[in-house]
């Protein structure tokens, strides 16, 4: 390899000041930024130069962090230890990121995907090198079909409004339990609220996915917004003989700084995931706890058919559904899961699970103890 | 409902602003069937036409509508005195709560996301701001 790399290398020995890796690397038609084992610039390409609208010889020396923004998806600034720069050299392990956005002095925020990894010498780290590629075009196509979802989404509504509307009046002039008609207009009824509601999905998610989903933090006692959405989950629990129950060993309820609207979302949706999953006669066990860095828990378990583990890395994948799932419950849109993990997320917390398939599912809502950093403006 | 309308034992009056004829002919069916008048207008025009023929004790105000849009229609209905008191509910099948915000802050009496009500629990909502 060596030998063909120098022999490639041969006819740029003749050119001009740049040496031949030089031309090489301004040839890669991605941004390439080298950093010392201080995170300190050392080497940039052309492209990395027209991406950030600098000069190599202007942030030659600098500190990757005194050159470079990064904000997450969410537009937070991104603390410079936790940028990958500083992570490779802290673990010398290569880390790709491809949510993140990026500024720089002289160029405005865009998005890139991007890959840092380790330069070593004989084992050591002694610096790092990281691909950024321009994901602006990528991310206008993206939010162009949010905006059409979104739009989709709510010129659907206004047809099915009429449906419910006309269904509803005729269901008022067809009282009988037992009138044939009756049953009709009741599936009607039920398979248009099911279109309501995936459209109301589509268009969570869309909005989730514009960024336009800003949390409210407030003093929340958890234990309330658990009992409230299990009070209205039991009527549904009990026509399977499922039984609810609920635990926190915690006097006077848990209290956190969250959004109350978005968490009950996100609670709502798993329990209600655990009844339709779980087989008749089981019990839903519910449970909220803190741990010791005083974050919250929500647990949620049942005795349900479990998630199988090819299906355990798709999960929270939008439109993603099991196969076992698909069996059990025909109808679904595949977007819980997923609004879910979006919704915590934005919360600054997490959602995890523990399975056995077959056998049932636990997940675990993790509430932060403090808010997210602020969102800055995009 | 206003006073002079008790003493005269009326029925109280809901002006009923909505651009999509087949929502507002059930709407027409449930509201005068539960023994309102209703004014349907499909526009803010058409409303304004209305409006200086008799005053509603209630409106209904949808927000995406041809012309004037339903947040503009809501802010000049708050400034004309002849309405200003007059409870304005929006029904719309906008969900954003920063919509929902932006109504409450123009003086909207409450909000119903179209879709997500049946007419019954319109009609509740309804009599809370027409109570006998």
């Amino acid at each position: 390899m060596p030998h063909r790399l120098a022999q490639a290398m041969d006819p740029l020995n003749q050119l001009g000041d740049r040496g031949p890796l030089e031309i090489i690397m301004d040839s890669l038609g991605e941004g390439l930024i080298v950093t010392d084992d201080d995170g300190r610039i050392s080497f940039m390409n052309k492209y990395a130069e027209e991406m950030f609208a600098t000069t190599e010889e202007e942030v030659n020396g600098l500190l990757f962090s005194d050159f470079l923004n990064v904000y997450d998806k969410l537009g937070a600034a991104v603390r410079p230890e936790d940028f990958m720069i500083a992570k490779v050299l802290r673990t010398g392990r290569k880390a790709s990121e491809s949510t993140f956005y990026y500024s720089s002095p002289h160029r405005k925020k865009f998005p890139a995907a991007v890959t840092t990894a380790p330069v070593l010498t004989e084992g050591r780290v002694v610096g790092t090198a990281s691909i950024f590629r321009n994901m602006q075009k990528e991310a206008s196509i993206d939010k162009a079909k949010t905006e059409f979802v979104s739009l989709a989404s709510h010129q659907l509504r206004t047809p099915l409004t009429a449906i419910k509307l006309f269904t509803e009046i005729l269901l008022t002039k067809h009282t009988d339990p037992n009138d044939e008609e009756r049953g009709i207009l009741e599936n009607i009824e039920r398979s248009n609220e099911k279109m309501i509601q995936l459209c109301n999905d589509l268009l969570n998610v869309a909005n989730m996915e514009a960024g336009r989903l800003q949390p409210g933090f407030q003093e929340v006692i958890i234990g309330d917004v658990v009992s409230s959405v299990l009070g209205e989950a039991i009527a549904v629990a009990h026509k399977r003989n499922i039984n609810l129950h609920y635990e926190c060993k915690i006097k006077d309820g848990v209290k956190m700084q969250t959004d109350p609207k978005l968490l009950r979302q996100i609670v709502n949706n798993i329990v209600t995931n655990a009844i339709e999953y779980s087989r008749n006669d089981t019990k839903v066990l519910v449970r909220v706890y803190k741990n010791k860095d005083k974050s919250c828990v929500i647990s949620v378990r049942d005795r349900g058919i479990g998630i199988s583990k090819r299906a355990q890395r798709e999960i929270f994948n939008r439109f993603f559904r099991a196969q076992n799932a698909i069996k059990f419950k025909t109808e679904s849109s595949g977007l819980g899961l997923y609004v879910c993990k979006m919704m915590i997320e934005t919360l600054g917390g997490k959602i995890t699970f523990k399975t056995v398939d077959g056998k049932g599912t636990t997940f675990f809502i993790t509430i932060p103890p403090t808010p997210p950093p602020s969102k800055i403006s995009n | 409902m206003t006073k002079q309308k008790e003493q005269k034992n009326e029925q109280a009056v809901i002006l009923l602003i909505e651009d999509n004829a087949y929502v507002s002919q059930s709407y027409e069916y449930f509201l005068k069937a539960a023994g309102y008048q209703v004014d349907a207008a499909f526009n803010a025009i058409e409303a304004r036409d209305m409006l200086k023929k008799r005053t509603p004790d209630l409106i209904m105000l949808d927000l995406i509508m041809p012309g004037v849009n339903g947040f503009d229609f809501l802010a000049e209905l708050k400034k004309k005195p002849k309405t200003k008191d007059t409870p304005v509910i929006v029904v719309s099948n906008l969900c954003q709560e920063g919509d929902m915000e932006r109504c409450r802050k123009l003086g909207a009496a409450d909000y119903l996301i179209k879709s997500n009500f049946y007419m019954r629990d319109v009609l509740d909502r309804i009599k809370v701001f027409l109570a006998y």
